[in-house]
């Protein structure tokens, strides 16, 4: 019984399709919900060709991207997954978002007794702001409609390919410099590194429009970031580091660099 | 032992948190001399011995929208200027990007928003605006009577693309505003604008 619950089937979205820069679907992993058995849904974004919606941390400029979940009683969403940002790049200011067809992740936790007659509606809203080199608001709603199943298997497939990987293997730190920071990682058993970029999960900390350089010292590869004016050092320096392989792949990870004191020396 | 230990926490906690910020003294305000609406030069250098508000313009941008349709602003512009500050609206967009308004018409786009601003400032350049690091419209700047910098940053802590309450927000101008004038130091000097990029 359990096992055919938990079978992995897929749901039908319903998203408003509005004349917009910008629309929403919601899917779900599974095909039904059982009861203390949590799930995974796509939130799948459509944007308009040559527009872009923003990062948690929009950069220099824009609005993040607001979503809301709207759940039975009992539900809880215990973990949401952003894609791996772009840069975007205007008279000299950069801002964090993505193009084309990003895929948001949540976790969702349905409560441990399910009663057969409440319903198992799971919507969304979200706001966003929505730029070409004009910018545009707008917001949409989206729900899932359990019992039809056409198969997004592939859906989930590529959400998850476009997510930032777990960065602890990097060990990763920061050390404080005169114009801002360093962050330091190490990478085993991967080609040379040409180049790397680091998204701060935090907003105003590090300048987005700032050259980042990255130099390798005996085996530890040193990124040089520069911080904004008025910007306090946090514990640990957090975001997703995009690095660019001299085989010309890339790969992105979310790292938590804990700051190192020995650099307040510098 | 334990007070030593202690001494030394402490001293750590002020070396990280004074890491990337600011120093006590407030620094300078960068100087510009720009054409105005009202058909003179103004340089920050008149104003000496007065507050000044610079507030980054775009009359397309949907966040600038928001917070003129509000009122939000208008009545910052009131209020400021009935508390004897100036009031100096920039345009920071180059000829033919959003935002960019002639000497003409750029009063009566004001008006036809509901603002009243002391003047508008035309940085056709980006000079003034990079100099300012404007990123974003709106972006807010509070000056002090020496020329020293405040405040530079989001007009509020509400970065929503939806309507949320704006009149509920914490204002950053007027929190810098009250902090000086209770002669305290401004807690937060600098953060990140949102809005619209400034179209250089």
């Amino acid at each position: 019984m359990l096992a055919i619950l938990a079978a992995v089937g897929v749901a039908l979205s319903v998203g408003t399709m509005q004349p917009e820069r910008c629309s929403v679907n919601l899917h779900a992993e599974v095909a039904t919900v059982t009861a203390g058995q949590p799930f995974w849904v796509a939130l799948q974004f459509e944007i308009e060709p040559g527009w872009h919606i923003y990062w948690t941390n929009p950069g220099d400029s824009g609005l993040p991207t607001e979503i809301r979940w709207k759940l039975p009683p009992g539900f809880r969403v215990s973990e949401v997954r952003w894609p791996t940002p772009h840069r975007f790049e205007a008279g000299g200011l950069v801002s964090y978002g993505f193009e084309g067809a990003p895929i948001v992740l949540a976790r969702i936790v349905p409560p441990e007794r399910l009663d057969q007659a409440s319903p198992t509606a799971i919507g969304v809203e979200t706001d966003w702001m929505v730029c070409n080199e004009n910018c545009e608001l707008g917001s949409s709603n989206a729900g899932l409609e359990w019992g039809r199943a056409p198969a997004t298997a592939k859906l989930f497939e590529t959400a998850r390919a476009a997510l930032p990987r777990p960065g602890t293997a990097l060990n990763a730190r920061a050390v404080r410099t005169e114009k801002g920071c360093r962050l330091q990682f190490h990478l085993q058993g991967k080609p040379e590194v040409a180049g790397a970029t680091f998204f701060a999960a935090a907003s105003g900390l590090v300048s987005p429009s700032a050259a980042q350089q990255v130099k390798r010292e005996a085996g530890t590869y040193e990124l040089s970031l520069e911080t904004l004016p008025g910007a306090k050092q946090p514990g640990s320096l957090d975001g997703v580091l995009t690095v660019s392989f001299a085989n010309k792949t890339t790969e992105s990870y979310w790292i938590k660099a804990p700051f190192s004191l020995e650099g307040g020396k510098e | 032992m334990k007070k030593q230990v202690i001494a030394l926490g402490a001293l750590a906690a002020v070396v990280c948190a004074g890491a990337f910020t600011f120093g006590n003294r407030a620094p300078e305000a960068p100087d510009f001399k720009l054409a105005a609406a009202s058909g003179k030069t103004l340089s920050l250098t008149d104003f000496k011995g007065k507050y000044v508000i610079l507030e980054w313009w775009n009359n397309g941008c949907p966040v600038v929208g928001k917070h003129y349709r509000s009122e939000n602003i208008p009545k910052l512009q009131k209020e400021f200027i009935e508390k004897g500050a100036v009031w100096l609206t920039i345009v920071s967009s180059a000829p033919g990007k959003q935002g960019y308004v002639t000497t003409e018409n750029a009063m009566t786009t004001m008006k036809g928003m509901g603002g009243q601003p002391t003047d508008i400032l035309f940085d056709t350049t980006g000079e003034t605006g990079k100099a300012y690091r404007a990123t974003a419209t709106p972006q807010i700047v509070l000056i002090g009577p020496k020329g020293e910098m405040l405040y530079n940053g989001a007009i509020d802590n509400n970065p929503r693309a939806s309507g949320a309450a704006i009149l509920q927000s914490e204002n950053y101008l007027r929190r810098a505003w009250d902090e000086v004038h209770a002669g305290k130091p401004v807690s937060t000097p600098s953060t990140q604008a949102y809005g619209c990029a400034v179209k250089y």
